[in-house]
């Protein structure tokens, strides 16, 4: 039997948050990446998938996270209308003008990026990172891209530099592997709470139960998901 | 923390929220969720949530964000539907003694202890210990009343002194 709640455990939990704080992210990462946006109802049947569905979207859309802010309404489309840099010439690929002193402005940055995130439907689409510290963009592309892409690799006349990066996956294949997964009949397979890609889209990140960590389990949650999984203890859901 | 409708004594717009408010969100984010990819999903969907509403729309800046953070986080885990009836446990790392680890051996004893608790009572947990509100501003957080914020904060006390208790505190009291 427990002793009571006493002063000594309030004083633990209250320097234990502080503690425990210290390892959130910061808003320098959270830069890198795009916000979550609303689409329509988030379906309600597989909300785990959901989630996934909203991170892919998240890394989709064009704008980051402390650059879209002043921007009254979201879409790719309607950034590059009197868009500085989507139509801006680009150079061969070097990053010099956009290096040393020269500060590239958040809205090129995102305008730059406007027209890759418009290719989100676009089979092999992985996800469009901005950073606004260093006026880059960075498109992850599962296979060859098309020309829409390459065209607009290098260095903008605005001094964005716009990069490529392969991705294992798509972010369509990440979200068939959330569903498959989670639709998964193995009636072995520890709970699934939550699955959503891995920020390099090499594979899912999954929160399971307790117990979900041990290799065999990992093994059989990658085998039903289809791609490579780091399994992490979730928390489980509240029931209504 | 009762920030109204002003950032830091600037009118409120995201910019200024996310510049100086943003790791203080993330920090709310991450602890109740005990993620940090997942903490950062909760803050862009709320700060782009926010874009969608007209600043003078939203009366309490900081209020505004933080409830819908800890709303989404309470609701993902609610829809979660295939483990509904699973306790969940985190994996008690092994941790060492030692002073230089010491830090990190408490902070895993609070990360395991906030993960006993339901979501709900975490977040209660959370907004009472670390953002330091009351019990009407929690209830306002979570759309519930003062004595159900007094019950969740119980609960949550009592499953994290069950926790301490396996896990002793070795800092040297003042």
């Amino acid at each position: 039997m427990s002793e009571p709640w006493n002063t000594d455990d309030e004083h633990r939990l209250t320097r234990g948050l502080d503690l425990l704080a210290e390892a959130a992210p910061s808003r320098h990462d959270l830069a890198s990446w795009t916000p979550l946006q609303q689409r329509g109802p988030r379906p309600s049947r597989w909300a785990p998938f959901a989630m996934i569905a909203a991170a892919a979207v998240a890394v989709a859309t064009v704008s980051a996270i402390s650059g879209v802010f002043n921007q009254t309404t979201g879409g790719p489309q309607q950034d590059r209308d009197g868009d500085p840099a989507a139509s801006a010439p680009l150079t061969s690929g070097s990053a010099t003008s956009s290096t040393g002193s020269a500060v590239v402005e958040p809205d090129a940055v995102r305008a730059a990026a406007a027209p890759l995130a418009a290719l989100e439907s676009t089979p092999g689409f992985g996800r469009v990172v901005l950073d606004l510290d260093r006026g880059r963009v960075t498109v992850f592309w599962r296979g060859q891209p098309p020309v829409a892409v390459t065209q607009r690799l290098g260095t903008t006349a605005t001094g964005v530099v716009v990069e490529l990066t392969a991705a294992d996956y798509s972010q369509a294949d990440l979200s068939a592997a959330a569903d498959r997964l989670l639709r998964s009949q193995d009636a072995d397979l520890p709970a699934i709470f939550l699955a959503r890609p891995r920020p390099d889209l090499s594979g899912l990140i999954v929160e399971a139960a307790a117990g979900s960590t041990a290799p065999d389990q990992q093994a059989r949650i990658a085998a039903a998901a289809g791609v490579p999984v780091d399994v992490v203890p979730g928390v489980a859901p509240v029931a209504q | 923390m009762n920030e109204r409708s002003r950032v830091d004594g600037r009118p409120f717009d995201l910019d200024s929220l996310a510049h100086t408010r943003g790791d203080e969100l993330l920090r709310l984010a991450f602890l109740v969720c005990g993620d940090r990819d997942l903490a950062q999903d909760l803050v862009q969907a709320t700060l782009a949530a926010m874009l969608e509403r007209p600043p003078e729309a939203i009366d309490d800046v900081l209020g505004y964000a933080r409830r819908s953070i800890v709303n989404r986080f309470v609701d993902e885990r609610r829809r979660s539907r295939r483990a509904r009836d699973h306790l969940h446990v985190l994996a008690a790392r092994e941790t060492t003694a030692s002073d230089v680890q010491a830090a990190e051996a408490e902070r895993e004893v609070i990360r395991s202890a906030l993960a006993t608790l339901q979501p709900r009572e975490r977040v209660a947990v959370v907004l009472r210990y670390y953002v330091d509100l009351d019990d009407a501003a929690i209830a306002d957080h979570l759309g519930c009343r003062p004595a159900t914020v007094r019950s969740l904060l119980a609960r949550g006390r009592a499953r994290m002194k069950k926790h301490f208790d396996q896990h002793p505190d070795t800092e040297e009291r003042p």
